[in-house]
């Protein structure tokens, strides 16, 4: 059930940060007005408010200090997604640099 | 980045503000979740959190966490804002250890100066850009 949870949270997690990435490039160019952005908007919020929630009900059965963490393989998630999805520009030191945040963080995570 | 900002609106700045909140947030949904956890009612959703006060506080500082990074994403791309946002990795276990109380194992510091050895070198380019300025 936990494993579950995670996953479900995570992927909320990811979504969430892409639409509202998403529509606030795209707030720059439309203005928050246009209902593409806001549809947007309101999908990335619905998301993290999910994956909000989740996170709470994690924490009623973890500690903070081993269950926060785990939530650091989304830091690779998003980089990769923003890549992909954005179009973004990856750099090998960006690369690098998020998969030691993701270790740093599953070490914290497993000890 | 395109044009000059005042501190208080320079998006790297609001970037600590945004990342001080969510510390803070993380620590007290700790607390108002310990508080809560008797109580079985709907357990695995979360919501019998909300009759813990830690709990409304935590919600004004992730809403104002919230406001930040939207506000930064506007400047900022997301593959560079969320991994320094990452930065909570390693606030988080430490505000835990000072003020929760939790114990942090030698193998976990470790991670935390993995984190932080992989934020600097996400954050490196982006202060050289920074001092072009």
């Amino acid at each position: 059930m936990a494993i579950f949870i995670f996953m479900i949270e995570i992927f909320a997690a990811v979504v969430g940060q892409l639409f509202l990435k998403h529509a606030m490039e795209e707030s720059n160019r439309l203005g928050f007005r246009d209902r593409g952005v806001l549809a947007l908007f309101l999908s990335g919020v619905a998301a993290l408010t999910i994956s909000f929630f989740l996170t709470i009900a994690l924490l009623q059965h973890f500690d903070l200090s081993f269950y926060f963490p785990i939530q650091g393989s989304t830091v690779v998630l998003i980089v990769l997604t923003a890549v992909l999805v954005l179009r973004e520009k990856l750099t090998l030191r960006l690369l690098v640099g998020s998969l030691l945040i993701s270790v740093g963080i599953g070490i914290v995570s497993v000890s | 980045m395109p044009r000059a900002f005042r501190w208080w609106a320079n998006p790297w700045f609001v970037l600590i503000l945004e990342t001080l909140f969510v510390t803070a947030s993380e620590v007290l949904l700790k607390v108002g979740a310990s508080e809560t956890r008797q109580v079985q009612a709907w357990e695995w959703t979360g919501l019998m959190s909300l009759t813990s006060i830690w709990i409304w506080v935590a919600i004004v500082l992730v809403i104002l966490s919230f406001l930040c990074w939207i506000y930064v994403l506007r400047h900022i791309p997301l593959s560079i804002a969320f991994p320094l946002s990452n930065v909570v990795h390693v606030l988080v276990p430490l505000s835990c250890w000072l003020f929760v109380g939790e114990q942090l194992s030698a193998r976990r510091w470790c991670g935390v100066a993995i984190v932080v050895l992989g934020l600097a070198v996400v954050a490196r380019p982006v202060a050289k850009i920074e001092e072009k300025l």
